[in-house]
């Protein structure tokens, strides 16, 4: 188990390396002209000239490239040319913003899913329709629309929760999760159906099984048999649905974030990736990657965990 | 099973319920707070200053940076140049010394006097700032002939030197900080605020008041804070559900979800102008432009009475000038020189040797996309058939500056005087083929040897004559105040706070 660890972690470091530099140079290489695009129209070429010189863009892209290369062995990922900030406190300030956004949504979509999924296959008939159903119904309802029906109601009209804006749990841990709730349930809502869906079908194999009606012969509770056999088994496959959804609710968040002006990773990968402020592009490329890398690792060692058979 | 779905409705309850519980103990999310000067003034902006260091001021607006760092002089509501750091000014005879008489007793917030000294290193680093440099090109030398007196010497008369001063090209900073890295992120002014260590870059900036400004009297918000939202919808949603105090509006018809008298409402006056700018006047790649009666058939066929009217009804407004209405420089009677006649227009282009038109090519942007139609529609009746390529908005200023288009529409905001407003029009991506004229020199010559307050008029006189421009329209959108503050618009673009007080 060990070895095969150190070899996806020696993948994911090669990995991180590649995406990185490719993403360098690909920006770096296709002359976005930040210091035009910082100054405004109004800026003559000389002052355009200066800002190069000052960003150091008049730089050869090698000698930019080691310069980030070296800074992000040292710790430094340079500064945003937008905000000035050093890269590495950006995303510091933005990710717990996401985090929370993301960690309740997915603690929103791990207890409904398996509480639908389960209920879907243990019950089957009518209850199983309908589920599925409300299921379907929330993986195909367009999110965003529901996130401004939810600010309408609940952020306008009742003013039960702000309709923007983010509030540190160190600093009001209910202002907190009033600024999250909404935007978790607009991120949840899709990823519930996937996921119930997968614990449905695991679920129903599950119960299938000969040990499943071994168990049931012996006089075991329903729930003993659903909870600590079935559910451990079929759990596998939905925690690899639940990592991708996991990934997939980090990329979302910037749709989300938007909606609800959350100062969090998506809105920085956005407002970055438009503004060619390339610093803050390399430093969420770099951030991503590593968060896919060690996902993927996490997965791995709950996945030995749940099934001794992947620790051989 | 029952019992455990049971249980688990109950638990989901309980986080339901304990949710809106402790939402309701803690006097809802969006409790306002009360009306006093006490009171936070809280309003958006849609992009974070790039930089607070001395210049490199971002461009756009610049309310935050001007309330953190003092400038020299001041502009009042009215676009007239006041007293800032600066108490009293003169200009020698020939007007190419310019002398400051310094204020006493202020101080930055490190402790350090604001003196001569610091005002002499503070207008170094701006003559060299890419931000600002370009708005000191006729300052020389700068020197600090007593504590309190500095003196510019110029290399030749500019009357936009004193609304410049005014900006943030006058703006001055702690001299132990200026070039240094935290100035960037941690300004050192005297300003009427101090930015507060509770700010988030990029997100949320917070200003405290800063007493010891001789001018503190007159901004009443112990704390102003600034919330980054690019999105126009998040925008209004925040004010709708109280956590803004003020916002602007792009058309009056959204005025709607604003009901009196919960909120207050009004128009502010001229603050931009959009514009099919001319700009290839000599003919380099479209030649027909360099025949004035081809420009003034193109202003002539434009029917910017129904632009204004369909477009976007009530904030957009007809101008053949692309001077501020307020401004000493604009004449009513110029705005009815092109008034929509095509019939004169073809006639022009006939003359001209266009009478079958010619084909240009217009970069389209998201800027001027609502617009397409209707340009391509009224250009096409005098036989201009254009052409819109599609140029991602980072690339195009780049693209129009490396002259690969003879005419594109585009915005440009309005400053404090004519004289900046004309040397915005003629320079940078508003004229990428460095156009000019021995009679406008001449005219730009006497403008700037000149205090009075119409001393740009022949220039704008000149412009609308000769036609170097299309102006279509300049804006005046709607604005929405809760009923907490009130808001009094200024003239002209004016980087204050001052504008805002407590409704009590």
């Amino acid at each position: 188990m060990i070895v095969f660890l150190l070899r996806r972690l020696g993948a994911g470091l090669v990995l991180i390396f590649v995406v990185t530099a490719a993403t360098f140079f690909l920006t770096y290489g296709a002359n976005i002209p930040v210091a035009r695009n910082i100054l405004g129209p109004s800026a003559t070429q000389d002052q355009v000239n200066l800002l190069n010189t000052q960003l150091g863009l008049d730089q050869p892209i090698l000698q930019q490239y080691w310069t980030w290369l070296t800074g992000v062995l040292t710790g430094d990922l340079g500064t945003s040319y937008f905000t000035s900030e050093p890269i590495a406190s950006a995303l510091a300030s933005r990710l717990p913003v996401t985090l929370s956004v993301v960690l309740v949504a997915s603690i929103i979509t791990l207890l409904l899913s398996t509480v639908l999924g389960i209920a879907s296959a243990a019950r089957g008939g009518w209850l199983d329709t309908l589920l599925q159903s409300v299921a379907t119904f929330s993986y195909i309802f367009p999110a965003i629309v529901l996130g401004i029906v939810l600010v309408y109601v609940f952020a306008i009209a009742l003013r039960l929760v702000p309709a923007i804006g983010f509030v540190p749990f160190a600093q009001s841990p209910v202002g907190w999760f009033l600024s999250v709730i909404l935007p978790a349930v607009v991120l949840a809502i899709g990823g519930i159906a996937s996921l119930a869906a997968q614990i449905r079908g695991s679920m129903i194999d599950e119960l299938s099984r000969d040990y499943i009606r071994s168990l049931r012969s012996r006089g075991s509770s329903e729930a003993s048999i659903l909870f600590r056999h079935a559910l451990r088994n079929a759990a596998g496959p939905a925690l690899t649905t639940f990592s991708l959804l996991f990934i997939t609710m980090f990329g979302s968040s910037l749709f989300i974030e938007k909606i609800f002006a959350l100062p969090g990773y998506g809105t920085f990968a956005f407002t970055s990736t438009i503004q060619g402020d390339l610093p803050a592009m390399l430093g969420v490329t770099l951030f991503s990657v590593v968060l896919v890398v060690i996902v993927n690792l996490l997965v791995d060692v709950l996945q030995g965990w749940l099934n001794p058979k992947v620790r051989t | 099973m029952s019992s455990i779905r049971g249980a688990r409705v109950a638990a989901l309850s309980a986080v339901v319920v304990a949710a809106f519980a402790l939402s309701a103990c803690s006097g809802g999310a969006t409790d306002d707070p009360p009306a006093s000067a006490e009171q936070t003034l809280r309003l958006s902006a849609q992009a974070p200053p790039s930089s607070w260091a001395i210049g490199n001021a971002p461009g756009g607006d610049a309310t935050m940076y001007l309330s953190v760092y003092d400038t020299l002089l001041r502009t009042t509501p009215d676009a007239e140049i006041t007293e800032g750091l600066a108490e009293e000014w003169e200009y020698n005879d020939d007007l190419t010394e310019l002398t400051l008489h310094l204020r006493e007793g202020q101080e930055f917030t490190d402790g350090e006097p604001v003196d001569a000294d610091a005002v002499v290193a503070s207008l170094n680093v701006s003559r060299e700032g890419p931000s600002t440099a370009t708005n000191l090109t006729a300052v020389s030398d700068v020197t600090a002939t007593d504590e309190s007196t500095v003196v510019l010497t110029l290399s030749q008369p500019d009357a936009a030197l004193l609304p410049n001063l005014a900006d943030v090209a006058g703006a001055i900073g702690a001299p132990d900080v200026l070039t240094a890295e935290s100035s960037t992120l941690e300004p050192v002014g005297s300003g009427p605020y101090i930015l507060d260590s509770s700010s988030v870059a990029g997100s949320n900036y917070v200003l405290k008041k800063n007493p010891d400004n001789w001018d503190a009297d007159s901004f009443p918000f112990e704390t102003v804070q600034f919330q980054i939202i690019a999105d126009p919808t998040a925008i209004t949603n925040a004010m709708q559900a109280g956590q803004l105090d003020w916002i602007a509006l792009n058309t009056p018809d959204q005025l709607a979800q604003f009901p009196e008298p919960k909120y207050t409402s009004g128009s502010n006056n001229a603050n931009g102008l959009g514009v099919l700018w001319l700009a290839d006047r000599e003919g380099t790649i479209v030649p027909a432009l360099k025949d004035v009666r081809v420009r003034q058939a193109i202003n002539l066929a434009i029917d910017r009475e129904s632009i204004a009217e369909k477009l976007q009804v009530g904030s957009l407004h007809p101008t053949e000038q692309v001077v501020n209405p307020n401004g000493g420089a604009w004449s009513d009677e110029l705005n009815e020189t092109y008034s929509y006649n095509l019939e004169e227009a073809k006639a022009l282009m006939a003359e001209a040797g266009y009478a079958d038109g010619f084909a240009v090519t217009m970069p389209s942007t998201f800027l001027s996309t609502p617009y397409e139609p209707t340009f391509s529609q009224q250009l096409g009746d005098i036989g201009i058939q254009v052409t819109w390529e599609t140029v991602p908005f980072q690339d195009f200023l780049t693209k129009v500056f490396s002259q690969n288009y003879g005419m594109y529409f585009m915005f440009n905001a309005f400053r404090s005087a004519d004289s900046v407003d004309v040397r915005g029009a003629t320079t940078a991506i508003f004229n990428p083929f460095n156009s000019t004229s021995p009679e406008y020199e001449a005219l730009i010559a006497e403008a700037n040897s000149s205090e009075s307050a119409d001393a740009f008029a022949p220039v704008n006189e000149y412009f609308v004559k000769e036609a170097w421009f299309a102006p279509i329209f300049y804006t005046a959108g709607p604005w929405v105040a809760s009923d907490k503050v009130t808001y009094t618009p200024a003239k002209t673009f004016y980087p204050s706070l001052k504008p805002w007080a407590p409704a009590n």
